[in-house]
């Protein structure tokens, strides 16, 4: 049993975008260089990760809960 | 679901025999079909208009280029006047024409008054789009390229001008309808506070027919007579301020109808209660007395404006965003309400209690976040001195695609989902596309809106069809430009696919064969009701009066001396390319 429901899943995930649209733009404040490829990039390894935690529960029991 | 030989007709009256009586289709079968009528009109000029965007957003970027750049303009005139004219105020009648009837608990005093009204406004809108549409054939020899603002000495064809006339007419008809089906009600309930929902439709109106003076002068008094060739042209900064006395007020008309959805329906999706309904009624007495005052807001780098008629505008504008923040608390508090009732707990938990697979609730909430980051933007642009970094930049749009283009359009979809099945008695056809679609939105108004606020700080220009100048090199904060084409663009199209899964979702809806469920739309009564709050509120005539002298405050100084300036038709003003033609042979 996931985590988050695919409901949940693309929420989570829509509130990510803006975030890492607008990360190069905060950087660029304090003189770091980002692409927006690159900034994007780690969004899709953070969505990724969100992705894995999600489905992947350690507890065996947690499965049927 | 239809069993095979029945037909379509049959299965519909099976399928109202088994809605409950007090659903609003079954007391009000008559004001569900003008409401449908109304949002069928809305729906066309938005799929219509949603397809011009994205042929706007390739465009520009030089992604790709499908019609030819002298044509842009045609386009974003029906870009403009289709979505923020025709679909914005078709659905906001529907919406009140539903809230009003239903609040009241009574149907409109004449079905036929009510049925003239819907054909004036379809027959204006017509009008002005056959006038913009005639532009791509030029064999016809009309054209209306003139821009959702229509600044004189820009002319369109008489068509235009006199279809937006009568469209007008037809908005202040409806108003006259509403307050007549209040008057009845008024009648039979002396003494009683006006219901929420009327309350908000009624100062709202009030609010238009103020606002809609200054646009009835300029198209009535100067446009028209000047496209027929009676009078010469009019001044343009004359026509321009009485363009903005009714341009700005009319962002609120708009949103005035999201702000009754937000109040009232979107604390009942959240399965709580309105937190304060007197704050509710401050919020649009303060939106009727605010919102004319300070069209010249949009006027700030006009030449002839005195700086300190701008500057009341601009004191005005910060005095305005007093009922939005109020907005943000209220509707926050009656949601967290809403959530704390569905079992939510602690500082942030109860944000998981509230039904987000909802597309009706997430639509209403995303559509709300977005209008907090598009009010920040417009304080940029209602500040006097930082307005000159962003004006007539591709900013602006960035901005106004939060306001109007997602607080009020994604609230009008999302609110959709929730009132169509109601006016139509059938099931909403899909609830998962209609979640993927809202959020579709979002992600892609994020990419488009960003793109277009950052591209304006670099200084690219807004209603450009091709802003790409070998001299000049834009100078972003962060990326590159190409870049930032690319993420407009891609917004863009992201935009258009959710808004064709929409129409694709209500249309299938309303050929849905299966009965609606749950079709309650009482209102639960406020956590503070209207008996705690003063009944001057209420007092309809007292604040339009205030509203009135405020107008004549803020804008008697500034037209006087616009017309002592430079006189009603100043000499040497003639339409567009007249004026242009100079201009070319000195570059040539
Ligand atoms: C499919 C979704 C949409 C896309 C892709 C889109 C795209 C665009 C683009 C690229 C522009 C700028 C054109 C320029 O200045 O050169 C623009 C302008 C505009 N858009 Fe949209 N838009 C969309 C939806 C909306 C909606 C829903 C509204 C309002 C309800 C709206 C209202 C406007 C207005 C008023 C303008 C300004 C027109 C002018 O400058 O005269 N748009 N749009
Ligand atoms: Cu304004």
């Amino acid at each position: 049993m996931s985590r988050l429901s695919p409901a949940a899943l693309l929420i989570v995930g829509a509130f990510m975008v803006p975030l890492f649209i607008e990360l190069p733009v905060v950087l660029s404040f304090v003189g770091v260089e980002l692409s927006m490829t690159a900034s994007l990039g780690i969004g899709v390894v953070a969505f990724t990760l969100v992705l894995i935690w999600s489905e992947i529960s350690e507890k065996p029991e947690a499965a049927d809960a | 679901m239809s069993t095979p030989g029945e037909t379509a007709g049959e299965t519909v009256e099976s399928a109202r025999e088994m809605l409950p009586d007090n659903s609003f289709l079954i007391q009000y079968p008559h004001v569900s079909r003008v409401v449908r009528s109304l949002f069928l009109t809305a729906f066309v000029a938005f799929g219509i208009g949603a397809f011009m965007g994205v042929l706007q957003a390739l465009h520009r970027t030089g992604i790709a280029r499908i019609v030819a750049s002298s044509d842009y303009y045609t386009l974003l005139t029906l870009h403009g006047v289709l979505l923020v004219i025709v679909f914005t105020i078709f659905f906001l009648a529907g919406v009140f024409t539903w809230a009003n009837t239903r609040s009241l608990d009574r149907p409109p005093v004449s079905k036929r008054f009510t049925w003239f009204w819907v054909v004036t406004m379809s027959v204006g809108s017509a009008m002005a789009g056959i006038a913009i549409l005639a532009g791509l054939i030029p064999s016809i020899g009309m054209s209306a390229d003139v821009l959702f603002t229509f600044y004189a000495p820009l002319q369109a064809h008489p068509l235009f001008y006199i279809g937006l006339a009568v469209f007008i007419i037809g908005t202040w008809l409806a108003g006259i309808d509403w307050f007549r089906q209040y008057l009845a009600w008024r009648g039979e309930n002396t003494g009683e506070r006006i219901p929420l929902q009327s309350f908000m439709v009624l100062t709202t109106m009030l609010m238009w027919f103020i606002a809609t003076m200054g646009v009835a002068v300029e198209v009535v008094v100067f446009l028209i007579p000047w496209s027929l060739g009676i009078v010469p042209a009019p001044n343009p900064l004359l026509t321009r301020t009485l363009f903005w006395f009714f341009g700005h007020p009319v962002v609120y008309f708009w949103l005035m109808p999201a702000y009754l959805l937000w109040y009232t329906v979107l604390p009942k999706i959240a399965g709580g209660r309105l937190f304060s309904d007197p704050l509710a009624r401050v919020v649009f007495v303060l939106f009727l007395l605010l919102s004319t005052p300070v069209g010249i807001h949009h006027q700030y780098v006009d030449p002839g404006i005195a700086e300190g008629f701008k500057f009341i505008a601009m004191t005005n504008t910060m005095f305005l965003l007093l009922p939005s923040l109020l907005t943000a608390f209220t509707v926050v508090a009656s949601i967290e309400h809403g959530a704390r009732q569905r079992g939510g707990t602690g500082y942030f938990g109860w944000l998981k209690a509230l039904p987000w697979r909802d597309p009706a609730f997430t639509g209403m909430t995303l559509a709300g976040l977005m209008f907090a980051a598009g009010g920040f933007s417009g304080m940029i642009n209602a500040g006097m001195n930082i307005n000159y970094l962003v004006h007539n930049t591709i900013w602006v749009p960035g901005h106004f695609h939060l306001t109007v283009g997602t607080a009020v359009a994604l609230t009008f979809m999302a609110a959709s989902y929730w009132l169509v099945p109601r006016i139509t008695g059938r099931e909403l056809y899909s609830r998962p596309i209609g979640l993927f679609q809202v959020v579709l939105w979002f992600v892609g108004m994020v990419f488009m809106s960003a793109a277009m606020h950052r591209g304006g700080l670099a200084g690219i220009p807004r209603r450009t069809a091709e802003p790409q100048y070998p001299q000049v090199t834009f100078e972003t904060v962060a990326g590159s430009v190409g870049s930032l084409r690319l993420q407009l663009a891609f917004g863009g199209v992201l935009l258009f696919v959710s808004a064709l899964l929409f129409l694709v979702n209500v249309g299938l809806t309303a050929m849905n064969n299966e009965p609606a469920r749950g079709l309650d739309s009482a209102l639960p009564p406020a956590l503070s009701g209207p008996e705690q709050s003063p009944t001057v509120l209420d007092n309809l005539k007292l604040w339009a009066l205030i509203a009135v002298v405020l107008v004549i405050l803020a804008y008697s100084l500034p037209l006087y001396s616009i017309v002592q300036g430079a006189g009603l038709y100043p000499p040497g003003q003639e339409a567009t390319p007249a004026v242009l033609a100079p201009l070319l042979e000195v570059i040539a």
